[in-house]
Parts: structure tokens; sequence; C-alpha cells
């Protein structure tokens, strides 16, 4: 179990997170939504300790990060570093003694080439991949569904439901509801830097509607088409 | 056009706050300082003109990178596209040009000049399918990074080591050696992305180890050979071989230390001169490299614990 209290951050005088508090129970998958600049980006990274911030996150583990599998939005590469140097560099970094990829290179990525030269989509596989590769218990995945292409899509989702089997905790920022409403037990609604809601899995629907009259309402009638 | 050198003007302004350096400070020492190589080049060899329009020229080459080129393109107009790269370029090789009239050197003077105008019409460095193989594999990434970006100078050493031999020239053997251990330095020369540090599952202290020791395991895979086969011609010598390649493992030590005593910023301009300054008298090495530690730990116990 991890529990998140009083989380909060701001940049200056900008409050960007107020006193966050939430529970991530092992195999389940959470969603969080919110508009673009909502704070789910800053919170997923001050819970995986790469941003500062004031409240506490507790586990059972002493550290959580060496836990911990982050895919961030755009994953960064290293200049001149093929996929399978990246894959190399995650698990040496996890204490993982594996070297030949070839196996676990589900998304038929072309790991020779340099990772840098990768498109969108295959550079969130080949990151994805990595922190699958070092056997995490805790996945924060931020937009994994992005720029990734349907058939990709599909086992990314199928890949949450084996963790969520295995008994992993995954927490997924998207802005297709769709993938969430596959994957997630929960869904929390992250506005203004707040947790305004908690929706349980009944009523997903519900959500996907009540988001839907919030964000359109009459906004694309002031273009006049 | 005029806002686009004017934002350029800003970047390089805002790059020496970054340093740490007072802007107006930091043009009028590179002033300084590049009258200073001029001089120092032309008072020592008699090639200095060929050296000196080179490298303005490569100074131009990497004006010419893809990537910044194709974002020109889309932003501007094709003519005022040109122009700007034009400009860029003009710019760039203008302090060579004007140093070159100085000595004289009118013919390369203008060929430098039209060189760097025409090569507004070509792009550098577009991105290769081909992947350079290194023996780097099992621990990236500095090396494995380092090498494919340098592979040339790197070639460029071991022919050196090589002339040294036929000619029998021992200190030419020994500069190579040196440019060797300085160049496996230069890959540790700039801070990388915070996930790079974040991902580790240890203490600061096995970071520093492991990125020490794998250092010293490449840095050995480049140079024993060298070493080796330099001693074989120079036998008498090779004790000083010895020492320089002790020398340059203790400075990669060292690089490592300073780099991330400094993490995630690049090192300050006072941290740089005092490195510098500990690198051209090693004994002072003993007393920095404790400073660096510390404040190594200190920065990188943000990301690892």
């Amino acid at each position: 179990m991890i529990q998140i209290e009083n989380l909060s951050k701001n940049y200056g005088s900008k409050v960007v997170l107020k006193q966050i508090s939430f529970e991530l129970e092992p195999g389940k998958a959470y969603g969080m939504v919110g508009e673009n600049g909502a704070g789910k980006t800053t919170l997923f990274k001050c819970i995986a300790g790469l941003e500062p911030c004031s409240g506490s996150i507790s586990s059972s583990y002493s550290i959580l990060k060496n836990h911990l599998g982050f895919l961030p939005t755009n994953p960064y590469f290293l200049p001149k570093i093929t996929g399978s140097e990246y894959l190399q560099l995650l698990c040496n970094a996890r204490n993982i003694p594996l070297s030949n990829f070839k196996e676990k290179n589900i998304f038929d990525l072309p790991l020779g080439q340099y990772a840098e030269t990768y498109s969108t989509g295959m550079k969130k596989k080949l990151a994805l991949t990595g922190i699958l590769l070092q056997k995490n218990d805790f996945f924060i995945l931020d937009e994994p569904f992005n720029g990734v292409d349907i058939q990709s899509n599909m086992l990314i989702t199928a890949i949450i439901q084996r963790l969520k089997t295995a008994q992993k905790t995954i927490l997924i920022s998207s802005h297709i509801f769709s993938t969430l409403n596959d994957t997630c037990d929960q869904i929390y609604v992250l506005r203004g830097g707040e947790i305004a809601q908690k929706v349980e899995k009944q009523d997903f629907q519900q959500l996907d509607e009540e988001m839907r009259q919030f964000v359109l309402g009459d906004k694309i009638e002031s273009f006049q088409f | 056009m005029y806002y686009y050198f004017l934002l350029q003007q800003r970047i390089l302004s805002r790059k020496m706050e970054e340093l740490g350096l007072n802007p107006v400070l930091g043009y009028i020492l590179g002033v300084l300082v590049f009258l200073g190589l001029s001089f120092y080049l032309f008072y020592k060899t008699t090639y200095a003109g060929y050296i000196y329009a080179a490298t303005g020229l490569s100074l131009v080459l990497s004006f010419g990178e893809k990537e910044r080129n194709d974002f020109l393109k889309t932003t501007f107009q094709l003519a005022i596209y040109r122009q700007v790269r034009a400009a860029e370029n003009g710019l760039l090789v203008l302090p060579f040009v004007v140093f070159l009239c100085c000595k004289t050197e009118f013919l390369l003077a203008l060929g430098l000049l039209l060189a760097a105008l025409a090569l507004c019409l070509f792009n550098s460095g577009s991105r290769l399918n081909m992947t350079i193989p290194t023996p780097f594999f099992r621990f990236p990434f500095e090396f494995t990074t380092g090498f494919r970006k340098y592979w040339l100078l790197y070639l460029i050493a071991y022919f050196v080591a090589w002339k040294a031999i036929e000619v029998d020239n021992f200190n030419l053997g020994v500069g190579s050696l040196a440019f060797l251990c300085l160049l496996a330095m230069s890959h540790y020369a700039l801070p990388e992305n915070d996930y790079y540090v974040w991902m580790y599952s240890c203490t600061p202290r096995q970071f520093l180890l492991k990125k020490t020791a794998t250092a010293w395991l490449y840095l050995s895979m480049l140079t024993l050979p060298l070493v080796v086969v330099l001693s074989l011609f120079f036998w008498d010598k090779s004790w000083i071989l010895c020492l320089i390649l002790g020398l340059g493992l203790f400075l990669i030590g060292a690089m490592i230390l300073a780099k991330y005593s400094a993490y995630p910023r690049e090192m300050s301009l006072p941290q740089a001169l005092f490195f510098g300054l500990a690198m051209w008298f090693p004994p002072l090495l003993l007393i920095v490299m404790p400073l660096f530690y510390k404040r190594a730990v200190q920065q990188l116990n943000t990301y690892l614990q």
C-alpha cells in the first residue's frame, strides 16, 4: 500500500498541488484525469521523487523509488544510444542481470537503432519495455497511450491487466477515456491542483458524460462555424 | 530576423549567467581569450592560418545541424531563412576574417568568408541510419555516446601514436595518450537528464563508485593497447607512459566527482577554473577531490534517496 498525505507543491507563489491525499493498493490500477496544466505530471514527479514537495508519501518499502517504474509523458533518450543499450542501462541501474533483449522485445522495436531516432510511439514503447524489465512493483504511467498505434494500444492495455493480476500497483494518466475505462479500478479527477472527485468503476460512464459537459459546454459555438 | 538575432544574444547572455558570469564581463573575456589564443597560435606555428581557417569553418559547420535548420525553414520564408543563415555564418567567421586580414592573410580571409557564406546553402550532421559499433555496450552510456560522437578524434589519436613510432618521436606518443585521456574525460563534462540518475537503486557513494569503475575500465580498454605498444618501442621511458595513464585514471575520477558536485547543473565557472587549476597542478586534486566528493553526495542524495 502506498499512502500519499497532504502532498503540496508550489512554484514560487504559484500553488500547483494543494494538500493531495489518496491511497494506492496492490493489484489495482488508478486513473488520474484532469485538464492540461491541472498538475498530473507534477504530481507524478513528486510521487517519484523527481520534484521536491511537502507532505508525506509512505509505503512498505524503505525507498519507494527503487521499486518504481516511471514512464514520463515524453521519455528522454540520451544521444547516440541504441534501443538495446538503453534497456541495458535501465537493467544495470536496478542490478537486473539481463543482456539479451530479443525475447523481451514484445513491441518489435528496432533495438539496434539509435533510440533518439525512434518515432514518438516507439520511444514510449521502448521506455515502457525498460521499466517492465526492471521488475518494479509500482508503476506510474504518464500518458502511456499517447502516439502509440492501435495494436500497441491493445498490448499496453493487456500488460496493465497482467500487472494487476501480478499484484502490482499502477497509476495512469490519459486523455483517452476509453483506455482508462478498460484498465482502471478507480479514477481521480484533478482540478486546480486538488483531487476534485474519486470515481469508482461503476460510475465511469457517468464521469465520462460529466467531463464531456464540463469540457465542451458551448465553447465551440464561439467559433460560429 | 532582427528579433531572431536578439534572441540569440539573450540565449548567450543567459548561458553566461548560468555559468555564474556577468554577461558584459563574459563578452570582454571572450574577446580577450579569442585574441590571446589567436596570437599564441600564430606565434607557435607557421601553419596557423590554415588551422585558424579550419577552426572558423568547423564553427560554421556546427550551425548547419539538420534539426536546427528544419526549425528555421519552417519558421521563416525561404528568402529570410537564407538571409539568417548567411548573416549567422558571416558573423561567426567575422572575427577570424578580421584577424587573418590583420596578419595580411588576405586570400585565406576571403576564402574563409566565401566558404562560410556558401555553406549556408547546405545542412550538415543529418542523421545517418548506421549505428557505430562500440565495445562499451555492457555499461552504457558515457563512453558509448562519447565514442560515437568523437570516433574520428579517437582514430586520429591512434594514427598519431602510430606515426610517433614510425618517426621515433616519444613526445608525440605521449601527446596521443594524453589526448585520449582528455577525450575520455570530456564524455563526463555535461550533466545527464535527471531520470538517468534517479533510476539507480543505490546510495550516492555506490553510484559514484559504479561510475568511476566503469570509467576506469573503459579508459583502460582504450589506452592500454597504446601504452603497451609504445612501451615496446620506447622501453626505457615506459614509466612515463604508466604515469600518464595513472594520472588519466585519477583525473577521470576527479572529473566524475566534479560533474556530480554541480549536478543537475553544469559545472559553474569557478568550479571549472578550480578543476582546471587542479589539472595543471595535480597535487591540488588531493584537496579538491574530498570537497567535490562531499558536495556530489549531497547533490545525488536528492535523486537517489
